[in-house]
Formats: structure tokens, sequence, C-alpha cells
């Protein structure tokens, strides 16, 4: 298995288009962070003048810009997901030889996908550059020091991985039952995005179906992570999704050898 | 010498289409089967069987593991083969030496260097194989192979690609791995070719073995096979 997640690892990072992943992810989040602490600035600047207290008090930091920020990754994940999934299986003739020579077939998913989980976990990681760096040098608007919430801030981290990772899985499942590596990253995305998008249509819906809906969707299960609240329930559904996924992959896997 | 492959019965198909019917095959400890068939023979197709990379149909393969008798899919068995395939498995994004030590880390044995020394690889080690010459990576995709120390060395159409000196130092080395007890399968649709270098002989046309025998009887067992189709097309003629 550590040979599978080394390889796959070395070629997701640590290649042309590793460069072009980190390259685009760097610009993309670090864009999207400027543009919500020069909107969280501009609501703080307001607030400033219309000299009310209570108003600024709820201009929350923490709750307001890293939960907006986190929300953004995620849907940036939701299109770069499927690319890393797809990668992971979309090499046909390297796949055939690694149901040949690798141990077994828990080996060759649990170090792909592991691989997959760990590249989501690199991208989110070097994002939490951007709150450091601003509780280190940033001032607030009446020149004190930002107080960013460490633990907030790692829950947010955490739930972005989770589910960029239920992302990647997803689209590796459907590229392990794929020839053709870009039809499933297309395909695979416009699954994740019908999912994301599911708690929208849940109000057409009868009440029972609604409920099922609303939990079958990955958007249901990042809201408390962002708000900074611990929910195992979510931790357990993206487990559950990630054990799933490996479980399909392994499936896909042995039916090509039929 | 005893059989350290033993295939019985092999049938498969793809969509409908037959790839094998009935294919009996068996390969001997210190011997150098060659494969011989045209194009879409199913000479790959039967390489996969034995690579246990492909369930058959019908039938059964089964591999001397030590004294233990495995199905071909086996982790044992996929132990003890080593498969070339004829696309080489090797990954455009890795240099020849990291697919190699990717190769070696799998299969948990193998010297990297000596296998790089033994097919000449040294000058483009450090290349990426998707910069390589269909040759050269068809060597990467032996050097994978013949990395460990596996009994059995499954070779589908390893010379393709590959220049007269190649072909020869590569014959060299495979006899060496005979003679140390390896037994191995050689594909080609070239009969030169396999005259050159096998013990055994098998023959496959259109998925059904015509001829599995001694070297010697390979002129023999060409001449049927040209004079099959010709004989039912002059009985269908008449």
């Amino acid at each position: 298995m550590r040979a599978i997640l080394v390889r796959e690892l070395r070629l997701l990072l640590w290649s042309p288009s590793g460069a072009l992943l980190l390259s685009v992810w760097t610009f993309l989040t670090g864009a999207l962070f400027l543009l919500e602490l020069t909107a969280f600035e501009q609501a703080e600047q307001r607030a400033l003048q219309l000299g009310d207290p209570s108003v600024l008090a709820l201009l929350d930091f923490n709750d307001l810009l890293l939960a907006a920020v986190s929300q953004h990754l995620i849907v940036v994940l939701l299109f770069l997901g499927p690319l890393i999934g797809a990668r992971l299986f979309g090499d046909g003739a390297s796949r055939e030889w690694l149901l040949h020579a690798a141990p077994s077939l828990r080996a060759i998913v649990m170090g792909k996908l592991g691989a997959g989980v760990v590249v989501v976990a690199v991208l989110v990681g070097c994002t939490l550059a951007l709150p450091l760096f601003l509780s280190v040098a940033g001032q607030g608007t009446q020149g004190e020091g930002v107080v960013v919430d460490p633990a907030q801030t790692l829950l947010a981290a955490l739930t972005v991985t989770l589910a960029g990772s239920a992302f990647v899985v997803v689209a590796a499942v459907v590229a392990a039952r794929s020839q053709a590596p870009l039809a499933a990253a297309l395909g695979s995305f416009l699954l994740l995005l019908v999912l994301w998008l599911l708690p929208g249509a849940a109000g057409l819906l009868p009440p029972e179906l609604a409920d099922v809906v609303v939990f079958v969707s990955p958007a249901s299960h990042v809201e408390n992570g962002l708000r900074g609240l611990l929910s195992f329930g979510d931790l357990l559904w993206f487990g559950s999704l990630i054990g799933a996924a490996g479980a399909g992959c392994g499936v896909a896997l042995d039916g090509a050898r039929r | 010498m005893s059989n350290v492959v033993t295939a019985r019965g092999l049938g498969h198909g793809f969509g409908g289409e037959v790839a094998l019917v009935d294919v009996d095959l068996c390969l001997r400890r210190a011997c150098i089967t060659g494969f011989l068939g045209k194009n879409g023979a199913g000479k790959s197709t039967t390489m996969r069987i034995l690579a246990g990379v492909l369930i058959p149909a019908c039938g059964s393969v089964i591999v001397d593991v030590d004294g233990r008798s495995c199905r071909a899919h086996s982790a044992a068995a996929r132990k003890s083969i080593a498969w070339a395939p004829e696309e080489p498995a090797v990954h455009p994004g890795l240099s020849v030496r990291e697919q190699l030590r990717f190769a070696q880390a799998l299969r948990g044995e193998g010297d990297v260097d000596d296998v790089i020394a033994a097919l000449h690889l040294e000058p483009v080690v450090a290349r990426l194989c998707g910069a390589l010459s269909k040759g050269t990576r068809q060597r990467v995709g032996i050097a994978q192979a013949l990395l460990t120390r596996a009994q059995v060395l499954l070779l589908d159409e390893p010379t393709a690609g590959l220049d007269p000196t190649e072909v020869e130092a590569l014959r060299k080395l495979l006899l060496r791995r005979r003679d140390e007890g390896a037994a191995i399968l050689w594909s080609s649709h070239v009969a030169a070719e396999i005259e050159a270098v096998a013990d055994d002989v098998c023959v496959l046309h259109r998925g059904r073995m015509v001829h599995h025998g001694e070297r010697a009887t390979l002129a023999q067992a060409l001449t049927a096979l040209h004079a099959g189709p010709a004989a039912k097309k002059a009985e269908a003629t008449s």
C-alpha cells in the first residue's frame, strides 16, 4: 500500500500537473480570501460609521470570514476533486498491471484513495497560512490585533478536507468503473454538483423524502464544522462515505478482472 | 520436468465475441515455451488470464507455488509470476528509475541497479518513461518483470520495437533465467523468433490451441496451420 501511496503522491504533487494544481489552488484561495477580507473590512468600516458597538460586536472575524472562505474552498474542491479522483484511476495499462503486481485489491484502493485524501489535506493545509499570516501581521480597524480562533480554524480546515476527500473518492469510484478519465471526471462532477445542490430542492419534496435528500447531500454535513462545531454525526457520515467509496473501488477493480 | 503452470479448458469472450475456446496450456520449469499466433489469435488474453488479471469465463489455471496449488489470481500465484504486457505498464510521468523502484517496492524484492545494467538502461534512468522511444519503454516493461526472481515469466510480444542487438541481449538474458529454473512463456507472431529461443512451442489460432509440442514439431504445426484455411477454402469452393 505504501508504495502505491508514495507513487500517487509523487504523480499528483511533484509533477507538472501537480504544480499546476497547486498554482491554481493557491491563486484561487488567495484571491477568495482577499475578497472576503476586503468585504469584512468594509462591513467593519460601515459599522464604525454607524457608531453602534452592538453592530460591531456582531462582526466576528472567525464566524464570518473563516466560514465564508471555507465555503468557497469547498466549492473550488467540487471542481478539482473530480479531476484528482479521475487521475487516480485514469491510467488503464498501469491499473491492469497493478492488479497483477500489487499484493491485494485493498492495497491498491487504500494506496490510491489515501493519496487523494493526503493531497486534499495538503491543499487545505496550504490555505492555513492565510489566517496564520493575518493573526501575526494583521490589524483590526481600530488598530487592535486580529484574533484568529485556532480551534475554529482547524475545525473548518478539517471540514473542508473531509468534504474535498469525499469529492475525490466519489470521483475515484466513477473513474475505477470507466475507461475514459475525462468522461469520468465530468460525470462525477455532475453527480457531485447534483448532490451538493439537493438541499435546495428539498422544499419541493414531501417531508419524509426531503429529510432523506438533505441527509444524502454533503452540503448538509459541512455547516456545523464551518461554524466551529464538532459533530460526530457529520464525521461518521463522511467516514462512511469514504469507506463505501473504498469498497466501491474494490468492487469496480475486481469487476475489471471478469 | 514438472509443470509450474497448468491451464485447462480456458474459455473467454468479450461482448459476445469469442476470444478463447477450450485452451489447454502447461508451462514447465526451466523451459521457454514459445507462444505463436497471429494478431488477434488470443495470445494476450491467455497471458492476462495466466497473469491473474482476467478470470476466464470457463476453465482453470493452477500455479504450483512451493508445492501448493494456487489459482492464478491468488496473491501467492501472482507473486510467483512476473508479467510484461504487450503495452508496457509504465507511467509516462515517472522516470525509469522511479518506475523500477516502484515495481521493486510493490513486489518487495529485486535489485533495480542489476536489472538496469542487464537491460542496458543506464543512459535513460533519469528520463521520464513518457519521453522514451517504444523500444526503450518496452525494455523498461521487461525490466519490471525481470526485477523479481519469479519462477514464471510471461512476456507478451517482448521484442516489439527492439532492434536486433537488443533482441539478442534479451534472448541471452532469458536463456540464463531459464537455466536458473524459470518457466518462460514468450509470445510472438513471428515463427522464426520463437524457433530461435523456445524449447516448447504452442500455436494459437482464432482462440483455439492448434498445436502444443516440442520445438522440433514447429514446422509441422505451421504447415498444418497454413494448410488448414487453404484446405477449408478449397473444400468450400468445390
